[in-house]
């Protein structure tokens, strides 16, 4: 089944945008820092459709992991996200197991909000709520 | 001997190599070394003596290399008479005198220190024209740079004053109405994202606070679409129902950025708007608000609480926002002491403090919490010296707006 490919998905973070390491060999993808690019399309379009390519070549008993580790991400990063956990929230759909990571700050209340918003939309994805100290 | 050859030479429209060109004395192939120790010995500040051999360049000798050949033991007695090609550097940087001055950065770069302490040869046609300089060129590229910034900035000022202009009737209306009030607005970039809108009429007011997507220019270009969007949006349905104006609002954005679902091949654009629209009935002392995801926080002079009231999630005009999406009216009596606050997410999601995270909406409670008895625009003073302490050195993140008011 999954005989495509795809290379694992690396961008290092700048101040304005996170951390991309999505290690497709290991199904782990992890988004780190933060998110205000001028341009938060032409900055996540790829990312979502290296995600999309990957997902689609999975077996439907996969595992994927997700770990998302943002302290601050704008309203067009908003958008752009949304995108990516719908691409995953289809993919739990077709029976894969997605489970969510969510990291913030214990006392980043808009963080940690965001993140059950998220659980509220996206209800096939696993969701973990993760408090940092 | 002195081949210098600095002919009539064009200037070109945009910053050029041409314009780094210094006329230099050169030598041919069959001048011997004697005569360049000889001239470098005159020039002192001679760095580099280029070798043409008819008007094309054929190398160049640095001052210090050949100085050095020179002064080795017998070399003098040995090379005097020879050809000063012996010490010369054969592979110079040639560069056409049209080449643009960011492409002569980038090949100077890419030849490796060279060409910066040496300098480069300029030709034109091939011909060789004169010498050009590294300083010369870091000058060159910081001033092309400099008048860029100050056009894009000038650019964005005038920006800024007609961003201004639309904003200045609705200031002026606020002032004319309300008592006691406060409006904060500041784009990060001179330009921005957020607007507000104020209209009152006979029965009461309405507010609007908006955060477009994006910040800057593209922000201030949604801001220009949303004003003419409500303005007809008013038109239609007058200023007393908010979840009316907010659903017409939504329609009309996706329509003139033909964001509709299904449509996406057509519109490259997913922007849209958090808004907020607040409606009062003076007479009735009532107020009226719908939502899309824009806070709302009230201290409630009844029961001296400071909280945050119901908004939807769902944003306006976005690609993947419903067309016939119905927003909520929530409904509340007001009564003397009542506050009321709403704000844009770049006061709330500021980054900063010791922990490094967004300023956050209890923060902003605990504020209102503790100064419900001070005027509103007492009560901005202390939230923006509290929120800019708050961001500390940390970059300010988005456009701020806050709208507030007192019964």
């Amino acid at each position: 089944m999954s005989n495509v490919k795809i290379d694992n998905l690396h961008i290092a973070g700048t101040a304005c945008t996170p951390e991309v390491d999505f290690r497709f060999d290991i199904h782990r993808l992890s988004l780190k820092g933060e998110s205000y690019p001028e341009n938060a399309a032409a900055f996540y379009s790829r990312i979502i459709s290296e995600t999309r390519e990957y997902l689609a070549g999975l077996t439907p008993d996969e595992r994927v992991e997700v770990h998302v580790a943002l302290v601050y991400f704008n309203s067009s990063s908003t958008k752009m996200l949304f995108g990516f956990f719908e691409e995953l929230n289809q993919a739990a759909l077709c029976g894969m197991r997605v489970e969510l990571y969510w990291y913030h700050d214990r006392e980043d209340d808009t963080i940690e909000e965001f993140g059950q918003e998220l659980h509220i939309d996206f209800p096939e994805i696993g969701f973990h709520d993760i408090a940092l100290d | 001997m002195f081949a210098s050859s600095l002919g009539v030479s064009r200037k070109y429209s945009r910053p050029s190599a041409l314009d780094l060109c210094i006329s230099m004395p050169c030598v041919t192939p069959e001048t011997d070394n004697a005569t360049v120790l000889q001239l470098f010995g005159k020039h002192n500040d001679l760095v580099s003596l280029p070798v043409v051999e008819n008007d094309r360049p054929f190398g160049l000798i640095n001052r210090h290399i050949f100085l050095s050949q020179m002064a080795k033991p017998y070399h003098r007695e040995l090379y005097d008479k020879k050809s000063c090609i012996a010490f010369m550097d054969k592979t110079p940087l040639v560069i056409d005198a049209a080449t643009s001055i960011e492409a002569l950065a980038e090949q100077a770069v890419a030849s490796g220190d060279k060409a910066l302490a040496d300098g480069f040869i300029i030709t034109q046609e091939g011909r060789y024209l004169g010498l050009g300089f590294g300083l010369d060129l870091i000058r060159g590229v910081s001033d092309m740079h400099a008048r860029q910034h100050q056009q894009i900035m000038q650019s964005i000022e005038y920006a800024s004053v007609i961003q201004h202009a639309m904003l200045g009737t609705s200031r002026q209306a606020l002032a004319n109405t309300l008592a006691d009030y406060c409006l904060v607005w500041e784009p990060r970039d001179s330009v921005g994202g957020d607007c507000y809108h104020f209209v009152a009429h006979e029965r009461g007011w309405l507010a609007v606070v908006v955060d477009c997507t994006g910040h800057g220019v593209p922000g201030a270009f949604m801001t220009l679409i949303f004003s003419s969007v409500l303005e007809r949006a008013l038109a239609l349905h007058g200023p007393e129902n908010p979840a009316v104006l907010l659903q017409e609002i939504n329609r009309r954005i996706k329509h003139t950025l033909g964001q509709i679902a299904g449509q996406e091949k057509i519109s490259k654009s997913n922007d849209g708007c958090d808004a907020v629209l607040i409606a009062v009935d003076t007479v009735a002392s009532k107020l009226t608000w719908a939502s899309a995801r824009t806070p709302i926080f009230r201290f409630s002079a009844a029961t001296g609480q400071a909280e945050q009231l119901e908004s939807d999630r769902m944003g306006a005009g976005y690609t993947d926002t419903p067309c016939d999406y119905v927003w909520s009216n929530h409904e509340i009596p007001l009564i003397p002491g009542d506050l009321i606050l709403v704000c844009t997410d770049g006061l709330i999601d500021q980054v900063g403090g010791i922990r490094q995270i967004a300023y956050g909406k209890r923060r902003l409670q605990e504020l209102l919490q503790r100064c419900h008895a001070m005027s509103m625009q007492e009560l901005a003073t202390e939230l923006l010296q509290e929120h800019r302490a708050y961001q500390d050195d940390q970059a300010r993140r988005d456009d701020l707006t806050f709208f507030g008011f007192r019964i």
